[in-house]
């Protein structure tokens, strides 16, 4: 049965309440996001900071999210990533999808070292 | 300071972003919060010109004149750095997830840890190596300027110990190598002599 695609805005809250994420960044790079910043500019309109796709396969029943996030230091950058993406699945169960999450930066008070 | 008026990827400009931190002006200051290589770029500045106002006089550091080509050389760095460059990869947990980071947060991590220790300012900052093949061995190369008085040897031992447990904390590459090379050091500004008086007619 096919299934409505998620909303980005509640991935947005799904996403910024991970611990150690201390930002969301738009989905692509700014150079890839030419097009939609003309856009934003003269409608207004804010580029979603999660993107989501229906997926290429079964487009009805599978979705791809895709999101940048910033990353406190007090947290290790890839654990975090690994608990947005968990965080993303938990949230669409049962729909199938694949999650792209990039660490876009990571900021804060640097760890001492050991 | 006299910065290179070229942009980033996001059309944004280090000069811009400077005239910002003076004047708190920007066209677009939603922009900021949603632009990680602006942020990583202000992080710099903002750095760059606590060091040039403490060791080369307020005066000269805003004119961006003097004894200034290693702040340019910084800067000109700063510029490259600046940008999302290469996709490391992370593990993932689930098959066809796609999980990494970009070479503009590990460098730009690597420049906050060289900034944070007192008397260091981080040059310049390469990933040497194919970061995009998980397990391949990469260098990390940093020039650094020190100022006039700190230990090199002692600071270079402090930062590559830092720098070590920031890319193990924060990252998955296989850290072979941190090259340290010094290429500038700084000496603070002679202090000026009282001018005398001009006589009055």
């Amino acid at each position: 049965m096919n299934q409505p695609l998620p909303a980005a805005d509640e991935l947005y809250e799904v996403i910024r309440s991970v611990d150690g994420v201390t930002a969301v960044y738009p989905a692509r790079p700014a150079w890839q996001n030419i097009a939609g910043a003309a856009l934003s500019a003269v409608t207004g309109v804010q580029l979603p900071p999660v993107l989501v796709l229906p997926g290429a396969e079964a487009p009805g029943t599978t979705a791809e999210v895709r999101t940048r996030i910033g990353v406190s230091s007090a947290h290790r950058a890839p654990d975090v990533c690994r608990d947005v993406a968990a965080a993303v699945r938990r949230h669409l169960d049962p729909l199938t999808v694949t999650v792209n999450v990039q660490v876009a930066a990571i900021s804060g008070p640097l760890p001492l070292p050991r | 300071m006299s910065i290179p008026d070229r942009n980033l990827e996001c059309g944004h400009s280090l000069e811009e972003l400077s005239t910002y931190l003076d004047t708190g002006d920007i066209p677009d200051p939603h922009h900021l919060a949603e632009c990680p290589d602006c942020q990583a770029a202000l992080a710099s500045l903002r750095n760059l010109k606590v060091l040039g106002t403490e060791f080369l006089g307020e005066e000269i550091a805003a004119a961006g004149k003097g004894t200034d080509d290693w702040m340019q050389a910084i800067l000109d760095n700063l510029r490259l750095e600046v940008r999302p460059g290469r996709t490391i990869p992370l593990r993932p947990e689930h098959p066809g997830d796609t999980l990494s980071e970009t070479e503009g947060a590990i460098t730009a991590l690597v420049r906050a840890v060289g900034d944070s220790i007192p008397g260091i300012a981080v040059g310049k900052c390469r990933l040497r190596g194919d970061v995009t093949v998980p397990g391949a061995p990469v260098t990390v190369e940093v020039q650094l300027a020190v100022l006039y008085g700190h230990p090199m040897l002692g600071r270079a031992d402090e930062l590559r110990e830092h720098l070590a447990a920031a890319l193990a904390r924060h990252t998955e590459l296989n850290v072979a190598a941190i090259d340290l090379a010094v290429s500038d050091v700084l000496q603070p500004r002679p202090a000026t002599p009282p001018t005398p008086e001009e006589p009055q007619p």
